[in-house]
């Protein structure tokens, strides 16, 4: 497997010529936590789309595991999970239906996937809902159920928009919890937040994004050194200031 | 198009699922039949009764005689008297009459066909065409059994010119009353005409071709078989939309507003798959939504009323036609199932969808009522008009002796049209899904505002040639293959504006797409194309025109009508076809499958199954020539095989 999971190449996207990413070039590694970070509208949400295949470049290029979407959309995923806040499972499935379906259409046998789902329901507490419909639950479990889905193919690349965005505590130390084991595993994940904890938690390395534009790429300590701010709030408000004067 | 059939079932599965766990689905298929299945049951109820009810009208119906070339006023006096009631007397029968006394004609001489006799004489000693009948015959026949207002005919073969038919109003018993009022007369009146034969024109009885009365009639159980036909026809598109219109919406407008779209889309599963997914679920439920009506039905005819509907009639049809209406069934539901989709492509939310369904409603019911006014009936130009072909269908399957190569053909026909709306529908998806597509769809097709970002894409050329072919149908239809001039070229006409239309619309450079060479690549070819097709015409003009006055005076106008139909004919349809179709077609697929595909939309439009084979076979061809040499060698090949075929059929 290539140490590369991901490699973007002048990334554009426009909407009705409106540029809302512009000649992105980035490469995410196996092993390591990225966080993509920037305002509202600075085009995160548009790139991780992108990246999961959801989204249709209107230019550039993106390898994951060195395959192109265009040829190999299948392939690529079978071994790639994406989730945001903005993706629910069916309401009227219980959990577990969800999840076989889900599975199935990743390629698990059914074998595979009864493995599959104990494991999931140990590790994020699955077995008391797995017979509930999704409509049914509450919205810390409905979270959970969600990343186990996005999951149930035990990807190596994992791309999170926004997942613990109005979670609480518990919940969102969890599903934390869990993305640092999976980084311990040498999967590659990339996400994006608004949750400077979260960050500071998680990333090895920082993409700051603006105007759909990528204007830093360092590490979580570089990035603070050079902004010699006392936590990571004020740094990032003196950074985006920064660029706004520019 | 690669399908995954674990996949594609795993999909399906969960569409059941929901679908079965929505209430509103329970509803429209459980609840709404036990209230609108009475209903439905006294309308087929009184519809039976139609027959007794013109019984009872028909005792006032009135007599209408009309007749050919000159009047026996004093036979027509002897008619009003007898009766005792006043003739309305038609002095120019319609040309569907004199189509009958032909084929009527046609019957009585077949017998001397079948020996070998090439003329026959009347009793005057006139002698009668037959070839020139049966053309004529051949050619009305189709025409003829869709008239259903002729009853009672009769013919005296003696003075073919004097044909009499009597016209009645509709129904069984108008005929057979009418038969038992004229029939002693018109014996009479044949009596006397041999009589008159055989004393003022001094003919010997065997010399006499034995004269009958014919008595036809061409209404008996077919029309109320069409009318129930028609109905059944409504109400299943009726319950159709009923049961899948909400259903529709969840399954595609539903995943975007709940969210779930990107949770499938996550998957190893193309786009195509997942809405293949929910059009089979979507026609499965139509299918089953109509058991509890047939079920109601069928317990009601049984125990409760046996004459509900010519149940015994419908019985023994057998399982052969009920497979067949099955499969009909089955087409329609692809065509409401597509346009439920096509539908759910517009709208943003489920609100707004539920605005178009009286458009939907009147997209798919008043194609059926305009058959049915039209008086149309089943036959191979009528099985391409989709939906209207459905009724047709049903009216053609209840009939003693259905067409089925004509059912073959509307199967064919709608299967064709709904995957087509499917095609265009998940291409709009697509761009609502994941902003953008490989093939542009509707929503952007329609969106004037953003017409610059367009590039010409099949979605396009799907529409035009929707637009393309049912101009040429409504042509043919009002046309009845008439071959003047300005009715050759209107399909041509039809095709250069819908061609200029797309070009206009999605703002092409005429020069791309009509891959024009430089003039050095034009070359040997493109020239020595217009040589020869100049030739032909010169041939045209100067050789043929000896031959062609073998038919009568030639006109001047000819050969320049013909070299302008060539011409025209030929830029329309390389125009649209290669420059647009094929070229759209290219941006999605390889050489052969564009070509195969463009080459069966071009043999399609002929209309006519016997110029379909060659045309396809020539289309392929073109596609060829258009790849490697552009869009004047296709003009130039075209004009001059055009020009060729029509000195060849002139010769």
């Amino acid at each position: 497997m290539s140490a590369t999971a991901i490699k973007i190449n002048n990334l554009t996207k426009t909407y009705q010529e409106i540029p809302a990413v512009k000649n992105l070039s980035f490469e995410i590694k196996f092993g390591a936590i990225t966080a993509l970070l920037g305002s509202n509208g600075a085009g995160k949400s548009t790139t991780l789309d992108m990246m999961a295949g959801i989204l249709k470049p209107t230019s550039g290029t993106i390898e994951i595991n060195g395959l192109h979407y265009q040829d190999h959309e299948r392939e690529i995923k079978k071994n790639l999970a994406y989730l945001t806040s903005h993706m629910n499972l069916y309401d009227k499935l219980t959990v577990e239906e969800s999840l076989k379906f889900l599975g199935g259409l990743k390629g698990l046998t059914n074998k595979d996937l009864k493995v599959r789902i104990e494991e999931l329901s140990a590790l994020f507490s699955l077995s008391t809902i797995l017979k509930k419909t999704f409509s049914s639950l509450s919205s810390g479990q409905k979270q959970r159920s969600l990343v186990a889905a996005s999951i149930i193919h035990d990807p190596q690349i994992l791309i999170f928009d926004e997942v613990t965005a109005s979670l609480d505590l518990v919940v969102a130390k969890e599903i934390m919890d869990f993305l640092k084991q999976e980084k311990e595993r040498g999967k590659a994940i990339i996400f994006s937040t608004h949750i400077p904890s979260e960050v500071e938690y998680l990333s090895d390395r920082i993409l700051l994004l603006e105007r759909g534009q990528l204007v830093k790429d360092t590490s979580y300590q570089e990035f603070m050194s050079k902004t010699q701010a006392t936590n990571l709030t004020d740094a990032f408000y003196d950074v985006l200031k920064g660029l706004e004067r520019e | 198009m690669r399908i995954d059939g674990t996949k594609f079932l795993l999909l399906l599965k969960k569409e059941i699922l929901l679908v079965l766990r929505d209430k509103s689905v329970l509803f429209a298929n459980l609840i709404l039949p036990l209230l609108l299945g009475p209903l439905i049951i006294i309308l087929f109820s009184d519809i039976t009764k139609l027959d007794d009810l013109k019984k009872q009208k028909s005792q006032d119906a009135p007599l209408v005689i009309t007749y050919q070339g000159q009047a026996e006023s004093s036979f027509i006096d002897h008619l009003e008297k007898t009766l005792e009631m006043p003739l309305s007397v038609l002095e120019n029968a319609p040309s569907d009459e004199e189509q009958l006394q032909l084929y009527l004609i046609y019957e009585q001489i077949a017998p001397h066909l079948r020996n070998r006799e090439n003329t026959i004489h009347d009793l005057n000693g006139t002698e009668i065409d037959v070839i020139d009948a049966i053309t004529q015959i051949s050619h009305a026949k189709e025409k003829l059994f869709t008239q259903t207002k002729l009853h009672l005919v009769f013919v005296d073969r003696a003075d073919q010119t004097k044909s009499i038919i009597v016209l009645y109003e509709k129904s069984d018993n108008d005929s057979s009353r009418a038969f038992k009022l004229i029939d002693p007369l018109l014996k009479e009146y044949k009596d006397n005409r041999v009589n008159f034969a055989l004393s003022e024109k001094m003919v010997t009885m065997a010399e006499i071709i034995p004269l009958s009365i014919e008595t036809m009639n061409l209404f008996d159980k077919k029309s109320l078989i069409n009318i129930i036909g028609l109905i059944i026809g409504i109400v299943i598109v009726f319950l159709l939309i009923l049961s899948t219109y909400t259903p529709s919406f969840g399954m595609t407008i539903g995943e975007r507003d709940q969210q779930t779209y990107k949770t499938i889309l996550m998957n190893p599963v193309t786009l195509t798959e997942i809405f293949l997914s929910k059009f089979i679920c979507l026609t499965l439920l139509g299918i089953f939504s109509l058991i509890p009506y047939l079920i109601q039905y069928l317990l009601f005819s049984l125990f409760i009323d046996s004459a509900l509907f010519l149940i015994n009639e419908i019985l023994s049809f057998g399982g052969f036609r009920f497979l067949w209406f099955i499969l009909l069934l089955v087409s329609i539901n692809f065509i409401v199932s597509a346009l439920t989709f096509f539908f759910s492509s517009f709208a943003r939310t489920q609100g707004q969808a539920q605005v178009f369904l009286s458009t939907l409603m009147l997209l798919l019911i008043v194609p059926v009522a305009a058959g049915a006014y039209l008086n149309l009936e089943l036959n191979f130009l009528t099985s391409f008009i989709p939906v209207t072909n459905f009724t047709l269908s049903l009216g053609n399957l209840f009939s003693e002796s259905p067409a089925y190569l004509s059912l073959i053909n509307v199967l064919v026909t709608n299967t064709i049209l709904s995957l087509l709306i499917f095609r265009i529908s998940v291409s709009s998806f697509s761009v609502q899904w994941k902003g953008s597509s490989d093939s542009k769809g509707l929503s952007d097709l329609l969106n004037f505002k953003n017409r610059k970002t367009l590039t010409l894409v099949p979605g396009h050329a799907y529409m035009a040639f929707a637009l393309v072919f049912l101009g040429l149908l409504y042509v043919r239809l009002i046309n009845d293959e008439k071959v003047e001039f300005l009715g050759a070229i209107i399909p041509s006409l039809i095709m250069l504006v819908v061609g200029l239309f797309i070009l206009w619309y999605s703002q092409l450079k005429l020069r791309d797409i009509l891959r024009l060479p430089s003039m050095n690549q034009l070359g040997f070819d493109a020239v020595f194309s217009f040589v020869v097709a100049l030739s032909s015409a010169l041939i045209l003009i100067f050789v043929a025109k000896d031959k062609l006055e073998l038919w009568g005076p030639i006109s001047f106008a000819l050969p320049i009508e013909t070299f302008l139909y060539a011409l025209i004919t030929a830029i329309a349809i390389e125009f649209f076809f290669r420059a647009l179709l094929y070229k759209a077609l290219r941006t999605s697929y390889h050489f052969l499958p564009a070509a195969f595909l463009c080459a069966a939309a071009t043999a399609v439009t002929t209309l006519s199954s016997a110029q379909m084979p060659w045309t396809f076979a020539g289309a392929i061809a073109l596609a060829f020539i258009y790849e490697k040499r552009g869009f004047l060698s296709c003009l130039f090949t075209h004009f001059f095989f055009k020009l060729t075929l029509i000195l060849y059929s002139l010769l």
